[in-house]
């Protein structure tokens, strides 16, 4: 690999930098983004100091300084809905993740069958979620096929939709459902990467597949599997329309997540400045994890 | 991208005929084996029934999907479902809508991600620029939409844009683009530069060397996030539904529409749905190989 690349990328970069072009070709895009990204994250900031209720013909955004934050915090469905996100993230990405590694494990090597498998298995995850939502609310309705496979073992009826823990559950589970595929996809793909001696050594110490898999394949995968939840864990807090179809945040606040939250209070109450600040407040929580996770990523490429 | 090489996986070795085949190794072989054709088939089934339930109930009749106990393999198929659905909704229309909004959203942030991302592998700017805009492109595609969603009504809104097609595809293009850069960045990072070099001594500048050579060699990596950014723009619903109302409706908006208009149509509501997924469906299955790899690029250093 050294050999055929006697000049280090860093020296690379810039050989031939006709500046002028280079900058041309960034141009494009990078304003794009200022207006499209940073333009609207700036006025939601803006707004989120202010008070402004759109609906009423007439007012202006008014200026409150930390007054919608306050207002936010104090507002028990905000909290209901932070905590459930978070419940909500972290439970469906732990389940995604084992399921995930378990499926990986068992498709990741093979011939066609495991292939047209390992095909199947992903649809879930490229299908349209309003599409996976209303299916879910065909499948867990009262008399549906899911109350029905419940019954042939005696179990159930489930409510799904009524009993609010039952409602959170079954949101969790269309989570857990279509995106388990994804976990499955990252992992197999990681698993190949494996380099292969220490399988070998193993095997040729006798041991058996579980040691193996317990004192080998874990440990090398450890990095990626963090990296992993940590982006899916990203992407399942922002979860919105699914919920939107499923329960729009109902029974009562039972499934109310902070995107839905954010929704109502900006497009249906308009309420402009509390949506505005509990956007923002949700954003730093985010950015937050992400850095986290760069850094994490930084350190797993050196040890790599 | 570096592996050259086929791997051993420890999953192979037992159905591989092994010099000295131990016994112990072989048994314990057999069972695994077992566990995982009995994994696989169980989470085929948990993800075939409910796609065949969405199917199948679009070609039922009333009596049939509101049967209870429900009826497995339907005793009559009809198109009911579909005729109604086109009678009363414009559906060929919105269905434009969707094609239209997923390929030029999907078209632009290629080509401008395709070029920043060049730019950014190549050259080095100033004040620690190449890695300040990777960063921000990281950032741009992992916080939540919502966060936006307020500014960008009243943008629309205030440019007169709300429910037409142009402000999907501004916004569809916005999300797709720091993505597809993030993306980008690294596979032109490990592209050789050995070609792009003789290029240059045969006088061709950047733009020449960018079309000539880099766009054709990088190919498989635009293909994979192309048809990353056109599921993600296909299937989108939050700017969607709030962007807008009549006109510009793409499908998963009009498959919103039946939550609160008529709960139980479920014929018409699954045909929708079949409607909706299938072509998205029948395009990655086709392009599988690519989406495998636009999904893992980002997760999974090779």
């Amino acid at each position: 690999m050294a050999a055929s690349r006697p000049i280090p990328a860093r020296r690379r970069r810039g050989r031939w930098s006709e500046s002028p072009l280079f900058v041309l070709f960034l141009a494009p895009a990078v304003i794009f983004l200022a207006f499209t990204s940073v333009y609207p994250l700036a006025r939601t900031f803006w707004l989120s100091f202010h008070t402004w209720f759109m609906n009423q013909p007439g007012t202006t955004p008014r200026w409150v300084g930390l007054g919608e934050y306050q207002a936010v915090l104090a507002d028990q469905v905000f909290q209901t809905s932070a905590v459930h996100t978070a419940i909500f993230g972290a439970g469906t990405v732990l389940v995604e993740l084992l399921l995930g590694l378990a499926l990986a494990l068992a498709v990741s090597t093979g011939g066609g069958g495991f292939r047209v498998a390992r095909s199947i298995l992903l649809v879930p995850m490229i299908m349209t979620p309003v599409v996976v939502g209303v299916l879910w609310r065909i499948l867990l309705s009262d008399k549906g096929l899911g109350n029905y496979l419940l019954s042939l073992v005696h179990l159930g009826p489930v409510y799904w939709f009524v009993n609010p823990n039952w409602a959170f559950a079954g949101v969790m589970l269309v989570d857990i459902w279509q995106w388990t595929p994804f976990v499955m996809i990252v992992l197999t793909a990681a698993l190949a990467s494996l380099p292969s001696e220490p399988f070998r050594a193993a095997l040729i110490d006798g041991a058996s597949q579980w040691q193996i898999f317990r004192h080998i394949t874990l440990p090398m995968l450890l990095p990626v599997l963090i990296v992993t939840g940590l982006l899916r864990f990203m992407d399942a807090i922002k979860v919105f329309d699914t919920i939107y179809v499923l329960t729009s945040g109902g029974p009562g606040y039972a499934t109310e997540m902070l995107s839905s939250y954010i929704y109502k209070q900006g497009l249906r109450y308009f309420n402009i400045g509390g949506a505005a600040a509990a956007s923002w407040m949700f954003l730093l929580a985010i950015v937050v994890i992400a850095i986290v996770l760069v850094r994490l990523r930084a350190r797993i490429g050196r040890i790599e | 991208m570096a592996v050259t090489t086929r791997l051993d996986l420890p999953t192979e070795m037992p159905a591989r005929p092994a010099p000295r085949p131990r016994p112990r190794t072989r048994s314990s072989g057999r069972v695994w084996t077992t566990l995982r054709w009995l994994t696989i088939a169980l989470a085929l089934v948990v993800t075939v029934v409910p796609f065949y339930w969405l199917v199948t109930t679009s070609f039922k009749r009333q009596i049939d999907y509101l049967a209870y106990p429900p009826t497995l393999i339907p005793p009559a198929w009809t198109l009911d479902g579909y005729r109604v659905l086109f009678e009363q909704q414009d559906l060929g229309h919105f269905f434009a809508n969707s094609v239209v909004v997923t390929l030029a959203s999907t078209a632009l942030a290629v080509f401008l991600g395709a070029l920043a991302a060049y730019s950014l592998a190549r050259a080095k700017f100033p004040f620690k620029l190449n890695g300040i805009l990777a960063f921000w492109m990281l950032l741009t595609r992992m916080y939540p939409a919502i966060a936006t969603a307020i500014p960008y009504f009243l943008i629309m809104r205030d440019l007169h844009l709300l429910d037409t097609r142009q402000a999907l595809i501004v916004t569809y293009t916005a999300f797709n683009l720091p993505f597809v850069i993030w993306l980008l960045i690294g596979f032109y990072e490990e592209l050789p530069p050995e070609l792009e070099r003789a290029a240059t001594i045969d006088g061709c500048n950047a733009w020449q060397r960018f079309w000539k050579i880099v766009l054709p060699l990088s190919t498989p990596a635009l293909v994979a996030t192309a048809i990353l950014s056109a599921v993600l723009a296909w299937n989108e619903f939050l700017f969607a539904v709030m962007l807008t109302r009549l006109n510009a409706k793409t499908l998963p908006v009009v498959m919103s529409g039946f939550i609160t208009d008529k709960g139980t149509q479920w014929d018409q509501m699954t045909a929708l749905g079949v409607i909706t997924v299938l072509p998205v469906l029948v395009f990655a299955l086709a392009v599988q190989r690519y989406l495998v790899r636009g999904l893992t690029l980002g997760a999974v250093k090779e």
